[in-house]
């Protein structure tokens, strides 16, 4: 179901945007997943799954937004995450990884420090 | 987890600072990361539709048209054909009922562009169509997506549907007294319906074949309505001109090519994927700056650009600058992006021959030039990969590649003789020796190489013995190793698993004896 009403007109148009806008918290971290072809097929919809299942284990679920995006293009190395609004990228996530990521860079916006080959 | 530089080793947690995206220019990529393609809130949030309200508030169908036309936007579908001045044909045309149509049949080998955008970010690619559709006095729209895209038809009819239920689309559209609808066609996956003729055919639910243009599509096109059809890139690019300006648009890029192109950069470079630079970058900043340069150390031998229509770019074109014009100029064209990197284990008659038997599946068999013109390239190509060439093929190649240039009917046809083309010009020592030595000097060639143990190397640790699948070696745990060619099936295995580097491929050079006969066993063979 869509949130926003029907728009008329241009100014209606507008006045719609400022509303959305106003609605959202900028400051609000943001998990970004990709669910393009490429990273669904790495597994991102598992990564999805695990994020929801640790933001409501640690009652995060209002104040952090998981959004399933498009394709930033580097499928190779998927399943691809970022986190706003430090722009944070991560990639080749695996769901195991999901509580580290929240605890420390989401909480306490810290970088998790580890490579995977 | 975190990116870590190929190059360097170091590591790089923002986005903004990872190579690959640095030196990017990501005008249509950049929201992908931001939006969710299922909802239109995201899109509106991030400023979309406000090009559409511009162009139904202030901008009269002329005016729009004038503006794409001197922004110099250029189809990005592989034709680079003008887009204002194709616009400006299907205006022009006498009919009561015009169509606009979304190119999103992407078949080409590697590429994967036109999938990402369209499945990313859908509403900017719907509202590029719809300014379109304005300009142009269309009031049906049609997406022609593949259906080996799921989630490309998926999110498109999402968007479609968010649209018309918030007034996007459909009847007097915001107030204005535009009417305009879009459906979404599924296309069975035939290559040649991305060709336009032939995509109207598959619209009208004909069989998708390409017919003569005497009358073009624009003009004459899907149920005789004058129709306009653009790749999805071209219509993605829309909303940005009538936003920031054709001035603005025309400052990136190329004077020949404004603006910027995506690219799926893939095969033996470091970093593959999606790129998006301003047109008129110099192909080794592609390769070796975004790209990463060449996997392994190897060296770089050429790039194949615009799928089995484009051509390969040898080492000596690398400061050549990426636009239209100027791959036309070398032999290859811009196609609808893809780049396969090649280095120098990749033989250049087998990549042809692969081209030309991807096309000859495809080719639709209408016409004589490109359905028996392929058949014959085909065997042909078969024969100097199999060590069967004879003197005087290349002359046949390209007294076939002439002919079929010249009279196929459709791009397909035309284009498809590309690949051997520039293949034969920059490379045509490796042709002569296919032919004449029977050797592949890049030891890809299956039918022209062997493999082969050296035995000063091999330290009889039994590893290839085992794992090779079909038994061809022998030795033991004290003997060195050595591949029966009867039994060898050239799958490599041997190889890949060797520690010791003692496994090479071999092409012409005489085969060395067995060292186990008239030998008793040795430990291993003293240097």
């Amino acid at each position: 179901m869509l949130s926003i009403k029907r728009i008329i007109s241009i100014e209606d148009l507008e006045e719609t945007r400022q509303e959305i806008r106003v609605g959202r918290n900028p400051n609000k971290p943001i998990i970004s997943v990709c669910m393009g072809t490429g990273c669904i097929a790495l597994g991102a919809r598992k990564v999805v799954g695990a994020f929801k299942v640790e933001l409501e284990k640690e009652g995060l679920k209002e104040d952090i937004e998981i959004k399933e995006t498009g394709c930033l293009g580097s499928c190779e190395l998927g399943p691809r995450v970022i986190i706003y609004p430090d722009e944070i990228c991560y990639f080749k996530v695996k769901p195991e990884d999901i509580p580290e990521i929240i605890s420390k860079i989401v909480i306490k916006r810290r970088v998790v420090e580890r490579v995977r080959t | 987890m975190l990116y870590k530089e190929p190059s360097s080793g170091k590591i790089i947690p923002k986005l903004e600072n990872i190579t690959f995206y640095k030196y990017q220019l990501r005008l249509l990529l950049k929201e992908n990361a931001r939006i969710d393609p299922k909802s239109i809130e995201d899109y509106i949030s991030h400023g979309g539709y406000s090009a559409l309200a511009k162009v139904l508030s202030e901008m009269s169908p002329e005016f729009v048209i004038k503006e794409i036309k001197k922004a110099n936007l250029r189809g990005r579908g592989g034709g680079g054909f003008p887009t204002g001045v194709k616009w400006e044909t299907t205006k022009n045309a006498i009919g009561d009922s015009k169509c606009v149509i979304v190119n999103c049949d992407e078949g080409d080998p590697g590429a994967f562009m036109d999938r990402s955008l369209i499945e990313g970010n859908p509403h900017k690619v719907l509202e590029g169509l719809i300014i379109g559709a304005y300009a142009i006095g269309a009031d049906e729209g049609y997406v022609y997506v593949r259906e080996e895209y799921p989630l490309a038809v998926e999110n498109i009819s999402i968007a479609i549907t968010q649209a018309e239920e918030c007034g996007l689309l459909g009847e007097n559209i915001l107030s204005s007294g535009f009417n305009f609808r879009v459906r979404v066609h599924r296309g069975a996956g035939a290559f040649v319906s991305g060709e336009s003729s032939a995509l109207m055919m598959a619209l009208e639910g004909k069989v998708g074949e390409p017919r003569p243009k005497y009358v073009h599509t624009a003009v004459k096109g899907v149920w005789n309505k004058p129709s306009c059809l653009n790749n999805v890139e071209t219509w993605a690019n829309i909303p940005q001109i009538i936003l920031k300006g054709a001035k603005w648009f025309r400052s990136i890029g190329t004077k020949g090519s404004s603006g910027t192109k995506i690219f799926s950069l893939v095969g033996k470079i470091n970093n593959t994927g999606l790129v998006e630079v301003p047109m008129g970058i110099t192909l080794r900043d592609l390769i070796y700056k975004i790209g990463g340069g060449i996997r392994g150390e190897k060296h770089f031998k050429a790039v194949q650009i615009g799928g089995p229509s484009g051509g390969f770019i040898p080492e000596k074109y690398l400061d050549l600058q990426v636009d239209f014009d100027e791959l036309d100029k070398v032999g290859s064209m811009m196609g609808s992006g893809g780049m396969v990197v090649m280095d120098e284990d990749s033989c250049m008659v087998d990549a042809a021959r692969y081209f030309v038997d991807f096309l000859l599946e495809e080719s639709c068999g209408k016409c004589i030039p490109c359905r028996e013109g392929l058949r014959v390239l085909s065997k042909i190509l078969s024969d100097i990969c199999e060590g069967r060439g004879k003197d005087g093929d290349i002359k046949l190649i390209e007294d076939i590649a002439e002919t079929m240039g010249e009279v196929s009917l459709c791009a397909l046809g035309k284009t498809a003789v590309n690949p051997i083309l520039t293949s034969l010009r920059y490379f045509r020592s490796e042709w002569e020796k296919h032919i004449r030595d029977k050797s592949c000097p890049s030891k890809a060639c299956k039918d022209l190489i062997n493999y082969y143990i050296d035995p000063k190397k091999c330290q009889a640790c039994q590893l290839c013995l085992r794992e090779c699948p079909v038994g061809a070696i022998q030795g033991s745990k004290d003997q060195v190793h050595w591949i029966d060619l009867e039994k060898c099936i050239k799958c490599g295995i041997c190889q890949e698993i060797c520690n010791f580097g003692a496994i090479r491929k071999i092409s012409k050079e005489p085969i060395p004896k067995n060292p186990l006969k008239g030998m008793k066993p040795i430990w291993r063979m003293e240097n």
